[in-house]
């Protein structure tokens, strides 16, 4: 890993402070992107980058980087994956959302984890993609661009429509949930 | 590391446009916090790749120099030590003589005082084994004198009992006396 002050430090130790501070993230990024199973993909990141290690360059900036283009390039591969296999899997009851919410849910939704991330996920992909990358990743618009094969003018663009169709959405869910 | 990002949050939203909105904000902070809230576990894969801590290293160094120096200092201790009563009863058994039971402490002590509080018995300054109580000393009664031309200066010792006196010769007959 290219950090030219830590080169005493070995490769293991290097990965170990990586994972350290980027698996929350990573995890968060690929829940938000909606993986199918983040915690295992979260693990096949780890270890693509681990193969990848000694050619990074730019430090903790670029560790994370090259972090997030593998995460990237992973959902992609799992969105295909799906595309082309139907989705067969057994009953589960705890993923089962056909259910009357409560007064109680009502609140959490609006302010808790999981409002937040459905009116994430509810987002057009590409929206989706650039808060997901800027907030949870907390990635730079330069290396934004790069995992998202756009050039920096556009992704400003892209993350200030966003930001708005999200603040839309917000408004529309306090509406909703406003007590007549 | 979380008011560095909220710091982010906040250039993004002005960068947008988006920097009066305190409800947005909320949002975006929420949705950062509880997505780097907690770390996930590594699998066996990704954990044999990682480094193991260097604390926990010195800690398995240090236990081991403490088990060895503990085994040496024990080996040390029983060279040291050439008649031990165990190894005397254990020799003397074997042997077919009778054992003479001997220890390293010595029952006369020349450092011993009387005014040594009772209970207690001279050891070396830093001196970390425990000791054992010994019953206080009680003076050794005065051994009778069998006879008034015994010196009573002189003190009467346990070990070296006062020879008896020797009797004055009887005086016998006058010898001018048939």
């Amino acid at each position: 890993m290219g950090d030219g002050s830590s080169s005493a430090r070995t490769r293991s130790e290097l990965f170990t402070d990586v994972y350290r501070d980027n698996a929350a993230r990573v995890l968060g990024y690929l829940r938000a992107r909606g993986a199918d199973d983040p915690e295992a993909m979260t693990q096949e990141v780890f270890l693509a980058f681990y193969a990848r290690s000694e050619r990074v360059t730019g430090g903790a900036a670029g560790e994370r980087a090259l972090l997030f283009s593998i995460a990237h390039a992973r959902l992609v591969d799992d969105y295909r994956d799906r595309a082309r296999r139907p989705d067969l899997r057994p009953y589960d009851v705890s993923v089962d959302t056909r259910t009357a919410a409560s007064a109680e849910d009502h609140a959490v939704a609006i302010t808790g984890e999981r409002g937040a991330l459905d009116l994430v996920r509810a987002l057009p992909d590409e929206y989706r993609e650039v808060i997901a990358l800027r907030v949870i990743a907390g990635l730079p618009i330069a290396a934004t661009a790069e995992i998202m094969g756009r050039s920096e003018g556009a992704i400003k663009q892209l993350q200030r429509r966003a930001l708005e169709r999200l603040r839309m959405a917000l408004h529309e869910k306090e509406n909703e949930d406003a007590p007549a | 590391m979380h008011q560095r990002d909220h710091d982010q949050i906040d250039a993004l939203l002005a960068e947008s446009g988006l920097g009066h909105d305190p409800e947005l904000r909320v949002l975006l902070t929420r949705l950062q916090d509880d997505a780097v809230a907690g770390e996930p576990l590594p699998s066996p894969a990704v954990a044999r790749l990682m480094a193991v801590r260097p604390s926990r290293r010195r800690r398995h160094v240090v236990v081991a120099l403490v088990a060895g120096a503990t085994v040496l200092a024990g080996g040390a201790a029983a060279a040291a030590a050439p008649h031990s009563p165990f190894g005397d009863v254990a020799g003397g058994l074997l042997s077919g003589f009778p054992p003479s039971v001997s220890s390293t402490a010595t029952p006369h002590d020349d450092s011993w005082s009387a005014t040594q509080p009772a209970g207690t018995t001279p050891g070396r300054a830093g001196d970390d084994h425990p000791v054992h109580p010994t019953p206080p000393v009680t003076p050794a009664p005065p051994q009778p004198v069998p006879s008034s031309s015994a010196r009573p200066s002189a003190p009467a010792h346990p070990e070296h009992p006062t020879p008896p006196p020797h009797p004055e010769p009887r005086p016998t007959a006058d010898p001018g006396r048939p």
